[in-house]
């Protein structure tokens, strides 16, 4: 008891409260500040005999585990899907809507429509001009929609580059911050402003890959990824990115590394310990996951979808179909000037179950998958070789029918099966064969298209290499004349490419991922091509409502994080008045003392 | 970037703003442009709809340009059809009997005004449509027609081939044509029959196993006692025999028939009657003093009568069979010598000129509307005008109006309207074009009202509504400055604003 406490008493209230005007102040001034945390004082009581003194125990700041790892699984579902709506959104453009000018529904048509007119009117120059002026314009778009998917690709890869530049020192700089933490000898403001610090550090990981991070006693944090693998423990990992180059259709993504021909993303652990992240899949979310399914997926099944196109339009037009005639129980077929990729379709029935075969001419041994999409059985085989080793060699693979060579043809007939026709599907050779189809649409080099299977397979990527046959543009008649002295007013050419056109019907091979529906592109070429639009624009629809979906999430667990670690500079305000009339009052106490005191003295 | 670090996060209500601000922007966007939809995302599960309806639209619009294409060439063949049934009727004008004009004006006429309206024929069935021929099926890259020029005159041409027809190739000796050697002393020649009399036998033959000049078809008199032989049966050459049994009674006669060569079922009968005036009149013979004198004097007067048939009748007779065989119907080339008039697209016998050009206006449905210059009714006119333009008909002389008789009786018969009901007559090619101009119409119908309606689908999915996006626009401005006007005062209420 005594002046001397109470002046200590009121000196300790002082002090608690200038603390408290400090903390404040930082509140106040770190207002809107993006990461920052609000502070508060803890003080408490404390007692030496008489005195009750105030003493500040403890700057904390506001931290909700639970709101912060809700949070970072938001980003990384946020970067996932924002990463997919931009280049979608960008995809759609390049598609243009139904009917626009450089959509490829309008394109299509209006090379139909030049096609129909030639047909009626074969013997007009500026009608055949128009034919070929039509399908220039349709495979520059399929060139420039390929050529555009591929530099997405590539882009792609270069995102994912910046990203694990970001990631690597955003990590590094955690792990500096991790240890910076554990030294407890430095003053407390410090210390929360670093642990501010790494929370942002730890959100600007969770954008680029899904993380799921432990929040030590220390204020250290250890990450992992969600499906395990260990990004910082104390040591970081680095993640490394060996980029593909230029991407072009055929660079295509695979598990087995060697296979390969995309960048690759490895992690590298403290230990020396390499994980290829890719091939294993073990990003769930995050920019990179969300880049990394564009490049090998969403994008490639839009290739896929516009080589299907680009292969239609060719083979509508260049394929010559043969039909064998019966000839007492008989079916005869010449394989003479086969090209890989063209095909025989044998169709007969045993048991009363009918089986389809298609032989495909393949020279480097393909094995091509089986059944395919039409649910025909597929064989690859050499028919360039003598017809009777084809014979022996179709015998031991169907031995239900008998085949044999008659002349130099492949004859099939009846034996415990029943043959129900034999037909051959070639590519027409030559410009001024006699044969009624076309090479209009060529691949690079003006080879002709036979869908070959052979090597990586002429499909992939044919959507970026088809061109207009150079030898038509020389010469537009060949149109029309599809022998030497035909008349330029025959429609049999134009009328035959026409109904090619109009008639042949496709089954894509490829189907889109799971994820994008597992659409499977089949009927005609205009119905390919409206089939590729609709699903292109469910693809792009669904990321953006996916994206906006997310982006919805994140919004609301960033006002919950506003209203828990925020700044409320009402209350501050109030409390500051409550400070401020807490020191004066110390102050006043203290100003009391000193008059006792002086009182005192002067007696 | 999702994690912000460098600026002041924006707050809840402002972010709102935006938002609304931006929907404004897509709303004004909407007005302007007149489209609901902005990307193809957007249009969502209107896209399948829309991509059929555009598909459809395409077609159609195929369609809509071919049938252009197709009225187009209808309208040039009416005008050259119309054209080449005027010229019809004014070559069956230049045909009229006996109609030889003072002083033979038509018939030297005939000649030239036959030459004119072929030309002009030739040059209606070359009308072309910026280079392409329509008379030619579907080779239209080149003149279905050769010019008149060659046609009548080049190498081996009509002229030279009347020429070779009637009177003899010049190469081949044997062939002394339908007239026969006219000179012949040995009277070889009168159109390729001989004469013989042997005591009162006359015997009529035919000089040779060929298609050339009369053939014998039988005979008949009028007297029991003279007997005409005469053998269908039997091979060629054949022969008539004119047995004078009896001496005729004055009046009686003796007939002989033959056919010509541009219609073997033709027959001409020549009718000789007995008489006793000397000289005997045309048409009949002197009875002579016994049996064999009368067989002479009959066979004298046929000659005479066969030898003025020939100069006039036959002569006409042989050039419509040069003209047969020269103008072929269908475009083949019966005989070496005779150039190819027709040069276009060769539909077979059986085959339909109309078929030779054909277009889908429809899915399934196609008109055809090709037509060659080698159809029936084409080709008579053709010939019917040739045959005019190679014979020489001046002066007007018995044999020249002769001639032209014979021509005009068979030129008569030929392009008369009863043979408008064939198939391939001019008449019947217009009705079969009128035809597919009426499909052309119905199918133009349909596809101009499907056109409309689905125009009216595809605005119904892809135009936005005005008033529609006119009153989002007012609701929305009505909240967005509800929105700024209460940011705007929330703002205002901090409590910093009331310390001192």
């Amino acid at each position: 008891m005594g002046l001397s406490s109470t002046l200590s008493n009121a000196l300790g209230g002082m002090n608690a409260s200038q603390r408290g005007i400090d903390v404040l102040s930082r509140n106040v001034a770190n207002q809107g500040t993006p990461g920052y945390h609000r502070q508060s004082l803890i003080v408490t009581e404390t007692a030496y005999g008489t005195s009750a003194q105030v003493r500040t125990a403890e700057l904390t700041r506001a931290f909700n585990e639970a709101l912060e790892k809700q949070h970072l699984v938001a980003v990384s579902n946020s970067g996932l899907h924002s990463a997919r709506a931009s280049f979608l959104d960008r995809l759609q453009m390049h598609i243009g809507k139904p009917g626009d000018a450089n959509s490829l529904d309008k394109l299509y048509s209006s090379f139909e429509n030049a096609m129909q007119a030639l047909a009626t009117n074969p013997n007009d120059v500026t009608t055949r001009a128009g034919v070929l002026n039509h399908a220039q314009h349709l495979v520059e778009q399929l060139n420039l929609l390929s050529g555009a998917v591929q530099e997405m690709r590539s882009e792609a890869e270069y995102q994912i580059s910046n990203a694990v530049n970001d990631l690597n020192r955003n990590l590094n700089a955690l792990a500096d911050i991790n240890i910076r933490i554990l030294d407890l000898s430095q003053d407390e403001t410090a210390r929360l402003s670093l642990m501010d610090e790494r929370d942002r550090l730890v959100a600007m990981i969770a954008e680029n890959v899904d993380v799921k991070v432990t929040y030590r006693a220390d204020g250290t944090v250890a990450l992992m990824t969600e499906t395990g693998v260990g990004i910082l423990d104390v040591a970081p990992s680095q993640f490394s990115f060996t980029s593909g180059g230029a991407l072009s259709a055929t660079s295509l993504f695979s598990t087995d590394p060697a296979q390969s021909g995309v960048g690759a993303i490895k992690l590298r652990t403290p230990s020396g310990l390499e994980i290829d992240l890719g091939a294993q899949k073990l990003l769930t979310s995050g920019k990179i996951a969300g880049l990394m399914e564009l490049r090998d997926n969403t994008l490639v099944n839009m290739q896929d979808q516009l080589d299907e196109i680009a292969a239609g339009l060719a083979l509508a037009l260049n394929t010559v179909t043969t039909r064998a005639e019966e000839n007492a129980g008989n079916y005869a077929l010449g394989l003479d000037n086969m090209v890989p990729g063209n095909s025989l379709l044998l169709e007969y029935s045993e048991g009363g179950v009918s089986h389809k075969v298609r032989v495909v001419h393949s020279e480097d041994g393909t094995v091509p998958s089986s059944p395919n999409a039409k649910g025909e059985r597929v064989i690859a085989m050499d028919l360039s070789q003598p017809v009777g080793d084809i014979a022996t060699a179709l015998g031991a693979a169907i031995p239900s029918l008998a085949f044999s060579e008659d002349s130099g043809q492949l004859v099939v007939g009846s034996g415990t099966a029943t043959v129900g026709s034999f037909s051959s599907y070639k590519t027409v050779g030559g410009n001024q064969s006699g044969d009624a189809a076309l090479n209009l649409f060529v691949d690079s080099h003006g080879v002709p298209f036979s869908n070959s299977l052979d090597g990586t397979g002429q499909k992939l990527g044919f959507a970026g290499r088809i061109k207009v046959n150079s030898a038509l543009i020389d010469n537009p008649a060949l149109l029309v004349q599809y022998d030497a002295g035909i008349s330029l007013g025959d429609p049999t050419r134009p009328q035959f490419l026409l109904d090619g056109l109009k008639s042949m019907q496709f089954v894509s091979e490829k189907m889109t991922s799971l994820s994008d529906g597992g659409v499977r592109l089949s009927g005609k070429v205009n119905e390919m091509i409206a089939q590729m639009i609709n699903h292109q624009g469910n693809v792009v629809a669904r990321a953006e409502s996916q994206a906006s979906a997310v982006n919805f999430t994140l919004e609301t667990l960033t006002q919950r994080m506003h209203a828990e670690y925020g700044v409320n500079v009402d209350e501050e305000m109030a409390r500051l008045m409550q400070l401020q009339n807490a020191y004066s009052a110390s102050a006043r106490v203290v100003s009391v003392v000193q008059e006792l005191i002086d009182s005192l003295m002067r007696m | 970037m999702i994690v912000n670090k460098s600026l002041y996060p924006v707050s809840t209500t402002i972010k709102t703003i935006t938002s609304m601000q931006k929907q404004l922007e897509s709303l004004q966007l909407q007005l302007g442009t007149g489209k609901r939809y902005n990307s193809l995302a957007e249009i969502g599960s209107h896209r399948v709809h829309d991509l059929n309806i555009r598909a459809r639209l395409g077609r159609i619009e195929g369609f809509m340009a071919n049938i252009q294409t197709v009225e187009t060439r209808l309208s040039f063949y009416t005008n050259g059809l119309e054209r080449l049934d005027e010229i019809e009727a004014d070559a069956r004008a230049l045909a009229v009997p006996g109609a030889y004009g003072t002083d033979g004006i038509n018939l030297a006429n005939a000649k030239n005004q036959a030459t004119a309206l072929l030309g002009e024929v030739i040059d209606t069935l070359n009308t072309d449509i910026m280079g392409q021929y329509i008379f030619g099926g579907n080779a239209s890259d080149r003149k279905p027609v050769a010019s008149l020029g060659e046609i009548l005159h080049g190498p081996n041409g009509f002229v030279s081939f009347v020429q070779a027809r009637q009177t003899g190739n010049p190469a081949d000796p044997a062939d002394l044509g339908d007239l026969g050697d006219v000179d012949d002393p040995a009277e070889q020649g009168i159109g390729r029959l001989d004469r013989a009399v042997a005591a009162n036998v006359v015997t009529v033959s035919e000089d040779g196993d060929h298609d050339r000049g009369f053939k014998l078809a039988g005979g008949s008199s009028t007297n029991p006692a003279i007997t005409v032989g005469f053998d269908p049966a039997a091979p060629q050459p054949r022969e008539v025999t004119v047995d004078f049994g009896a001496q005729p009674e004055p009046g009686q006669s003796v007939t002989i028939l033959v056919t010509y060569p541009n219609d073997r079922t033709r027959t001409e009968a020549i009718t000789l009657k007995a008489t006793t005036d000397v000289p005997p009149p045309p048409g009949t013979f002197l009875i002579g003093a016994d049996a064999d004198e009368t067989a002479a004097n009959f066979s004298d007067s046929l000659k005479t009568s066969l030898v003025k048939l020939r100069d006039t009748t036959l002569t006409a007779a042989s050039t419509y069979a040069a003209a047969d065989q020269f103008f072929t119907k269908r475009g083949e080339t019966a005989h070496p010598d005779a150039m190819q008039w027709y040069q276009g697209q060769y539909a077979t016998e059986d085959g339909n000129s109309r078929l030779s050009v054909s277009t889908n206006i429809d899915e399934s449905t196609r008109v055809n509307y090709g037509v060659t210059a080698n159809e029936d009714g084409i080709v008579e006119l053709v010939k019917g005008l040739a045959v005019f333009a190679v014979s020489e008909l001046t002066p007007l002389d018995d044999t020249n109006a002769g001639i032209y008789d014979g021509l005009v009786a068979l030129q008569r018969a030929r392009l008369s309207e009863v043979n408008n009901a064939k198939p391939g007559s001019i008449e019947g090619i217009t009705m079969e074009l009128g035809l597919a101009a009426h499909t052309l119409n119905t199918v133009k119908a349909r596809h101009t009202q499907y056109d409309a309606q689905l125009k009216t689908m595809l605005s119904d999915i892809e135009t936005a509504p005005v008033e529609e996006v006119a009153m989002q626009i007012l609701t929305l401005q009505t909240r967005l400055q509800a929105s700024y006007q209460v940011t705007s005062m929330v703002s205002q209420l901090t409590l910093v604003n009331y310390l001192r």
